[in-house]
């Protein structure tokens, strides 16, 4: 048992040799993971907005809406949403940073909870038409699948170490993009309606990530 | 700072300007910190001890094919760790989707019992050959190729565009049923 033991720690051993012989001095650092997800996002942004708007186009009245307390409710909401993904998805590709989810995702979650709680509008929890939400979900996650391919094809740039959870976060990710790019064309101005219906859809991006995480993102 | 932390970082700082000595020296290094571990956890969860240092060596190349994506303003040691933890769990995932549809023998002593005409039963290569027509075909060319023509598993991939572990699995599945078909017929 001995004898097979040395042998393999030997093989090791020749095998370290063999890759310290690889160094070269014209060593090329990698460029900071800040840079490709900067681009990553831009990127998924950029293409969940083209699904929003070529698929189902702007709200007609967007240019009267957007001042309304309701449609930056949308906006602000979900750009905080997207802030603390952007902030989880730089370190589930950087190996050895602790995690810690709750502090950079509390501002959304803190703000949609006051709105489904406080909602000030009186506009229907289930939305205006028969099927507000059916066509507010398939909208977000259909314009969140392209930005999900984009960010995980970024996260493969960075060294991540936990799959399922990098999936998860580049899911949370493409999804408030998504749900940021819907609000332009979403009719449904309930505080309540955003707040259940939006976070819903992101929940289904979260999951989809972080369930095709573990075989996009091995290496 | 810890002393590993310094020695390692250290290392790496080196290796970076070029020293492949100082390099060297770290993975070494690194091979034998993590061959406790790897050691301790497979103990735990009563996994095979004979690949073990397959998995060490993994963590070895992950660590050196990742090694530029490092910031040195970071510590190095919370850094490796990650990654050998992400190394050590899918190594022991694989271990133990192999060992679901495996008889524990390695792929030598396979081909040496096809190899070996005096095996049990004493079977000749026409009962042999009626035997391996009952399997489905892909199997079929997977069991000759190894288990006859003494092929790797890696080659045999690579020549029907299969990963290396679904070949494995292929020819431990239709070892187990020739085994069971041929204790079959012995008995009859």
């Amino acid at each position: 048992m001995n004898v097979v033991d040395d042998n393999e720690t030997r093989r090791t051993d020749m095998l370290a040799a063999r890759l310290a012989s690889e160094t070269d001095t014209e060593s090329k650092p990698v460029l900071p993971f800040a840079m490709p997800v900067a681009c990553g996002v831009a990127l998924a942004a950029a293409s969940a907005f083209s699904v929003v708007l070529g698929v189902i186009g702007h709200r007609a009245d967007l240019a009267q809406v957007w001042p309304l307390l309701t449609f930056l409710f949308k906006i602000v909401s979900m750009g905080l949403a997207a802030a603390g993904a952007f902030l989880l998805l730089l370190r589930a590709g950087t190996p050895g940073l602790p995690i810690r989810p709750l502090p950079v995702l509390l501002p959304a979650v803190a703000m949609l909870v006051a709105g489904a709680v406080l909602d000030p509008s009186g506009f229907p929890v289930a939305g205006q038409q028969t099927f507000s939400v059916l066509k507010c979900l398939g909208s977000i996650v259909l314009a969140a699948l392209p930005a999900l391919a984009v960010l995980l094809l970024t996260l493969r740039r960075g060294v991540p170490t936990d799959l399922a959870w990098a999936g998860a976060v580049a899911g949370l990710l493409a999804g408030s993009l998504g749900a940021f790019a819907y609000a332009l064309a979403c009719v449904n101005d309930g505080f309540a309606f955003v707040a259940v219906w939006y976070s819903v859809a992101i929940a289904i991006a979260t999951a989809i990530g972080a369930a095709v995480g573990p075989r996009a993102l091995a290496w | 700072m810890s002393d590993k932390e310094a020695a390692w970082s250290g290392a790496m700082r080196a290796a970076r300007l070029g020293d492949s000595r100082a390099y060297e020296s770290f993975l070494k290094d690194l091979a034998a910190s993590q061959r406790r571990i790897v050691g301790w956890y497979a103990l735990r969860l009563g996994l095979n001890a004979g690949n073990l240092e397959d998995v060490v060596q993994e963590i070895l190349l992950a660590v050196h094919a990742k090694r530029h994506h490092w910031d040195d303003r970071r510590p190095l040691v919370p850094w490796v760790n990650a990654i050998a933890r992400y190394k050590m769990i899918d190594a022991t995932r694989q271990m133990r989707r192999d060992a679901r549809c495996r008889i524990h023998l390695a792929d030598e002593e396979w081909a040496a019992i096809f190899a070996d005409e005096q095996m049990p039963g004493d079977r000749s290569g026409a009962d042999m050959e009626r035997l391996l027509s009952t399997l489905p075909s892909g199997q079929q060319s997977i069991t000759r190729a190894i288990g006859i023509e003494g092929e790797s598993p890696r080659e045999v991939a690579l020549r029907l565009g299969m990963s290396e572990g679904a070949v494995r699995v292929a020819f431990h599945r239709s070892l187990k049923k020739l085994m069971a078909l041929a204790g079959e017929s012995t008995k009859r």
